[in-house]
């Protein structure tokens, strides 16, 4: 039977003899996981073994794509990565978008799994042109110890510009457990994807092809296609537009909700130095987009670099006011430092106010970087010297570079009750005291502490929702959140456009029943999200997951939390301690012993 | 009087950020902020209503919807967009 919207296998690239080779998907599986993180998911199960250590040989990268790349849907460019994550050592996926998805999969696949190690470092290249995709392995070389964009132009103009890269940048090369993967400037960002790369000692794969996957119905997909981009224009995504997601810094600020100064308060006294509208007039230089997209919200400052630096407020809280700090000129150079090193921006901000809060209370035995300045909150020029330790390993940089949780633990004492993350993941700019939702959906997060894959925060800025006072109905919301965002990360669209759906679930059948010729309902879509975010929880399950995980640090759990986690469990199905029962795997189909470890 | 802040589009459309208008009600609100702020009536502002792509909360407390929806004197409305988040 003929596959539409797919290409119905997946490319394996190992070092170790017999190991690689093109691999049939069922489409059974492409059916029930889509693409995106649910197939990435699907592929870590069946490539990693459990207990695989994450920098460790055995820990499969997967680089999955979907049905609706290449197709005109707008924001459909994208990509995952999904692996076994460093920082936590729990199920992680990470996007990234724009030309590298659509040139990977006209490689001729649906996804590239990446495993083993390479003696050397290495360049992956894949060659889908003209035929199936042929790898090459070439040594890095100079562009070893490069940013990642400077490798990416360095390997195009050697290639051709046809070639789209993925890249890592020096923090990826050297473990940093929160490193990220970058592809022209955007990054899969959270988790450490990039030090996964960089265990395999792959510097970059290259990609490209002319395998267009068609389209059951092409009439209907441009109709469609149509649609979302007129509507993709309209007030829903304006914010994003006009303004970029800079702009919640104050609102997050009116509502008590900006983690400050390592989450001790959810308001920053200078916000207004900060702001998007103080910030554009006097720095933002452009404004650009994704391709295939037509929101376009990324929002470009002048810096240091040349093609200067996007600004999201994840970073801008994270290096903004967690720090202290309400230098505009030092957060933009402190974002530019780790796009340019390679690091997860909210990761780094959130370790160094973890450690600036050390500082502050005497718990370090030494608490200045190698050039001797202190480590203290407010300090814009510290933030910047802590990253280049962080980055080189230097002094405080040795445990910088560990992420909070590690950090903690070496310090020791009352150091572990000041690190704020979930799973190792450190959290994102929502202070959980002032959204309750929010709080339960950091908790209970497969990925660790994430405001992508769980929107929780909107049930707390809803009519008729008490986002100080947190209850069992916070659970429903959560899991509606949680869903919607673990089909839209499947699909892969942007989650900017979630504003635009009257129903999400029965708008993306009619998506995928055009692209893929399939009879897919509202509801088998809702199984299918609910699919993904179980099996995401087997994964971590069988990595060793216990219900202690879900949770938050103590001095930023809202008093209902564990009612609100005994209720989230409960409306998944799960047992009181958040395991996934037999009856439910056996009702989505994950019962193979590869998503229980045996 | 009650004080009206503005974040995000909304006041990037009205060109201010706070304002002081004369309500008993959310309904009466808007209608006096669109009259006040042209560049918000029939976008952000429909009749007695905010467009779906916006929100509006009292005192930061709450989160209403109701034109009907009582405010008293010295109440601060914030509207901001619905898309809060990253």
């Amino acid at each position: 039977m003929s596959l539409f919207g797919y290409h119905g296998q997946y490319l394996k690239i190992d070092p170790r003899p017999g190991r690689s080779g093109l691999m049939p998907i069922d489409s059974t599986v492409l059916r029930q996981f889509l693409g995106g993180v649910g197939l990435g998911t699907w592929l870590v199960a069946h490539e990693t073994p459990a207990g695989a250590d994450p920098l460790g040989e055995d820990n499969a990268l997967v680089f999955a794509f979907s049905p609706l790349v290449g197709t005109p849907l707008t924001t459909s460019a994208k990509f995952a990565v999904v692996a076994i994550g460093p920082l936590t050592g729990r199920l992680c996926d990470a996007l990234s978008s724009s030309h590298f998805a659509i040139a990977a999969k006209r490689t001729g696949v649906d996804a590239i799994v990446i495993n083993g190690k390479f003696s050397a470092s290495t360049i992956l290249i894949v060659d889908g042109l003209g035929g199936p995709p042929k790898v090459e392995i070439r040594p890095a070389g100079d562009l070893w110890g490069l940013p990642a964009r400077e490798c990416e132009d360095r390997l195009r103009a050697q290639l051709g510009p046809e070639y789209q890269i993925a890249a890592i940048g020096p923090a990826g090369e050297r473990l940093i457990p929160f490193a990220t993967i970058s592809h022209d400037g955007r990054h899969a960002g959270r988790g450490g994807l990039g030090a996964v790369l960089g265990s395999k000692n792959v510097k970059a794969i290259a990609v490209r092809g002319d395998h267009r996957v068609p389209v059951a119905n092409s009439d209907r997909v441009i109709q469609i296609a149509k649609d979302l981009s007129a509507r993709s224009f309209g007030p829903a995504t304006e914010k994003y537009r006009e303004l970029g997601t800079v702009a919640n810094l104050l609102v997050f600020n009116r509502f008590n909700a900006l983690p400050t100064r390592n989450f001790s308060s959810g308001q920053f006294e200078t916000v207004e130095k900060l702001t998007s509208e103080d910030l554009a007039p006097a720095r933002r230089v452009a404004r650009n987009s994704c391709a295939a997209c037509t929101i376009g919200c990324e929002h470009i400052y002048a810096s240091q670099s040349k093609a200067g630096t996007r600004l999201e407020y994840e970073s801008l809280y994270a290096l903004g006011p967690l720090c202290g700090v309400d230098d505009g000129a030092a957060v933009l150079e402190a974002a530019r430092a780790c796009d340019e090193a390679g690091i997860d921006t909210i990761s780094t901000g959130a370790t160094i106010a973890f450690l600036m809060d050390c500082a502050d209370r005497g718990l370090l035995s030494d608490a200045r970087l190698p050039s001797g300045r202190l480590l203290k909150f407010g300090d814009g020029a510290a933030v910047a010297e802590a990253i280049k330790a962080l980055v080189a390993g230097e002094g405080l940089g040795q445990l910088l570079r560990l992420g909070s949780r590690r950090a903690a633990e070496q310090i020791g004492g009352e150091a572990p009750g000041l690190a704020c993350h979930v799973k190792g993941l450190e959290l994102p700019g929502y202070h959980p005291k002032a959204l309750h939702t929010m709080a339960l959906g950091l908790s209970v997060g497969t990925r660790g502490a994430d405001h992508n894959r769980s929107g929780a925060y909107e049930a707390d800025f809803s009519a008729g929702v008490d986002r100080k006072a947190g209850s069992a109905a916070s659970a429903l919301a959560a899991i509606s959140t949680e869903d919607r965002a673990a089909l839209i990360d499947a699909l892969i669209l942007c989650k900017f456009l979630r504003g635009i759906f009257s129903d999400l679930f029965a708008e993306s059948a009619e998506m995928l029943n055009a692209v893929t010729g399939w009879d897919y309902s509202a509801d088998e879509l809702r199984e299918v999200a609910t699919r993904i975010v179980t099996a995401r929880k087997l994964i971590n399950q069988r990595e060793g997951w216990t219900t202690s995980e879900d949770t938050l640090p103590p001095r930023l759990r809202p008093a209902p939390l564990a009612l609100m986690i005994e209720a989230y469990y409960h409306q998944r199905g799960w047992d009181f301690e958040g395991r996934v029962p037999t009856e439910m795997n056996v009702r989505l189909g994950l019962t193979d012993p590869v998503w229980h470890g045996l | 009087m009650i004080e009206i802040e503005l974040y995000g589009v909304p006041r990037l459309r009205a060109k201010t950020a706070r304002l002081e208008v004369d309500a008993t009600c959310l309904g009466e609100a808007l209608v006096a902020l669109a009259v006040s702020c042209p560049g918000l009536a029939g976008t952000v502002i429909q009749g007695e209503r905010l467009h779906p792509a916006y929100k509006a909360s009292i005192n930061s407390d709450r989160f209403v919807d109701d034109p009907g929806e009582p405010l008293q004197p010295g109440d601060v409305l914030l509207v901001l967009s619905a898309d809060v988040g990253g």
